[in-house]
């Protein structure tokens, strides 16, 4: 599905070993190039090729009028399906071809075009998409089960709630304004997580769409050595999915206990499945398990028991997209401020944290080296 | 665009639109190939570039040209994906390459034809000019979609040679197709208008 076209990846490959940095001589060539691929593209597939990508951009745009995603739908223009659907080509064939006949200067980039790509983008976010996920997992031999209700929105905003749920309890909430975290429970008022960046919440930055060719690497990255191949295509009353999955092994190491810590190396294994709307290239659902196959320790303590380790599957299932202005979902409620100073605080406890952790490996490696070194003796 | 209300059935936006991304996909997904190099994610910026446009087309003033607004938004859509693909072995092209093809398809955008295939067309002299060794050599990589290797094992040159080969062809017509451009928008400024054309 995500193939590259071989003429594209042999052309990175001669555009790799360029040395000029002539960016007009490289802008040329990229021009010839996206010509050349544009005309062989069109022979190999003609008409159909286009119509079939056509259609997919339709489709999504259908799907989002019914689902009500958008944020303003655009004005209908009246006239009729015959000679006024012309009339309005030709006026517009006229006054676009005047705007091209006094275009201002042609070898830059028309600085409303930009202007107005970056006002398109910021409002194309005002839609935040709905999934639901549930996860199961075993915890000392007894089977547990939580519900959540996720909202993505644009730049790295999101709301979850947690529907049902056995350890932790159910009504408890967690989002972003895209800035700092939040977390509310079922009764109280929201408040501020103080020393939490959303960056570091790798899903997050994946986009609200979840598209599968922004979901892709982020799986293939974060699962090992997971490859994802199409399975089989399915037909149903919304078009094909195509369902892609792939095993996965990968390799965690969890700090264990507190105090004299240990590295363990766990072993992972488990299995991927992705289901994509074949038109839209969207996320519909995602399956996920994953079990510990064997652990390394170097020393033996106790500790809690760590995600890594215990079976778990993960479904994940698009509901929707949603106004983001929606009361359902909130990506930034009032909440209880952390105070600037508490803040301080915490990155101080988070610095310390990680001297005393530095010094730490640092005695520990000095301990080794002199140990050798009597050995050596 | 006046609301008549004699109409017998009333054009939506969106059938306007349609006509919109019929006209401009292709030179989208052109401009898309020369930004990111997975087919697959051309077909999906190019896809999620007219979403975005769709959702702010009521904001668009009509009488400016769809083309470069469509593109603008494709270009920064292509820059977010490198950004969240940080690892990716193909880095973005740069701005300033960048800038250059954007001037380039605002150029192709004034040169007559109706759609891209007809303004291809019209510079398929260069093409022509081409040696015949080169022009097989391109034939065998882009219509019958052969890699270097293949090619290679084809024509008897070795795998370097027809990677300079491919190169020298690419750059000479690129070269050979900005001028033809830039002739064409000095001697027909109007180009042929179109919708797809001037737009």
């Amino acid at each position: 599905m995500s193939s590259p076209h071989p003429s594209l990846s042999e052309f990175d490959e001669v555009s790799a070993e360029r040395t000029s940095d002539d960016a007009r001589s490289v802008a040329r060539e990229l021009f010839a190039h996206s010509l050349l691929h544009a005309q062989a593209c069109s022979a190999r597939e003609g008409r159909h090729g286009q119509e079939r990508r056509v259609q997919a951009v339709l489709t999504r745009l259908r799907d989002e009028r019914e689902s009500g995603g958008m944020r303003r739908t655009p004005e209908p223009v009246a006239g009729s399906l015959g000679w006024q659907r012309f009339a309005w080509i030709a006026a517009a064939v006229l006054v676009l071809g005047l705007a091209v006949a006094y275009w201002p200067d042609s070898r830059m980039t028309p600085a409303w075009a930009d202007a107005l790509a970056d006002r398109a983008l910021a409002d194309a976010a005002k839609t935040a998409h709905v999934y639901d996920i549930e996860i199961r997992y075993e915890l000392r031999g007894k089977p547990h089960r939580s519900r959540w209700e996720a909202a993505l929105g644009t730049d790295k905003q999101f709301h979850i709630k947690l529907v049902e749920g056995e350890v932790l309890p159910a009504g408890i909430e967690f989002g972003s304004d895209g800035k700092t975290l939040w977390a509310r429970s079922r009764v109280g008022q929201a408040f501020e997580l103080p020393m939490h960046d959303p960056s570091l919440l790798p899903w997050a930055s994946v986009g609200s769409e979840l598209a599968y060719y922004e979901l892709r690497p982020f799986l293939e990255s974060s699962h090992g050595d997971l490859q994802l191949r199409v399975l089989e295509i399915r037909k149903g009353e919304k078009g094909r999915r195509v369902v892609l999955g792939g095993e996965y092994h990968r390799e965690d190491r969890r700090r264990w206990g507190r105090g004299r810590r240990s590295k363990t190396t766990i072993k992972i294994a488990g299995e991927v499945r992705v289901e994509v709307d074949e038109q839209s290239g969207q996320l519909m659902r995602i399956y996920k398990t994953q079990r510990r196959v064997a652990a390394e320790t170097e020393k033996k303590t106790s500790g809690r028991p760590s995600w890594g380790i215990v079976p778990v599957s993960f479904d994940l299932v698009r509901r929707g997209p949603v106004s983001a202005t929606t009361s359902e979902f909130e990506f930034d409620p009032p909440r209880v401020r952390t105070h600037p100073m508490n803040r301080v605080m915490a990155w101080f406890g988070a610095i310390g944290r990680s001297t005393l952790e530095a010094l730490r490996r640092k005695r520990a490696r000095e301990a080794h080296e002199k140990t050798r070194e009597k050995d050596g003796r | 665009m006046t609301r008549e209300a004699d109409s017998d059935a009333p054009i939506q936006a969106h059938e306007l639109f349609e006509i919109l991304v019929r006209e401009h996909e292709p030179k989208l997904r052109a401009y898309l190939t020369t930004l990111v190099r997975d087919t697959a994610t051309v077909d999906d910026l190019a896809q999620e570039s007219f979403l975005v446009a769709w959702r702010n087309l009521d904001r668009y003033d009509r009488t400016l040209p769809f083309g470069p607004w469509v593109r603008g938004i494709a270009r920064k859509l292509s820059l977010a994906h490198h950004r969240k693909r940080a690892t990716a072995k193909v880095a973005y092209v740069g701005d300033e390459i960048v800038e250059h093809l954007d001037a380039l398809f605002a150029e192709l955008d004034r040169c007559p034809g109706d759609t891209l295939q007809d303004q291809i067309s019209c510079l398929r002299v260069c093409f022509d000019k081409l040696p015949a060794h080169q022009q097989s050599v391109l034939r065998l990589h882009y219509e019958q979609e052969l890699d270097c290797t293949s090619i290679s094992d084809e024509t008897g040159r070795t795998r370097e040679a027809v990677k300079k080969l491919l190169q020298r062809s690419r750059a000479w017509l690129g070269d050979c197709i900005a001028q033809r451009l830039s002739a064409l928008g000095r001697d027909q400024p109007l180009g042929s208008p179109s919708l797809g054309g001037s737009t």
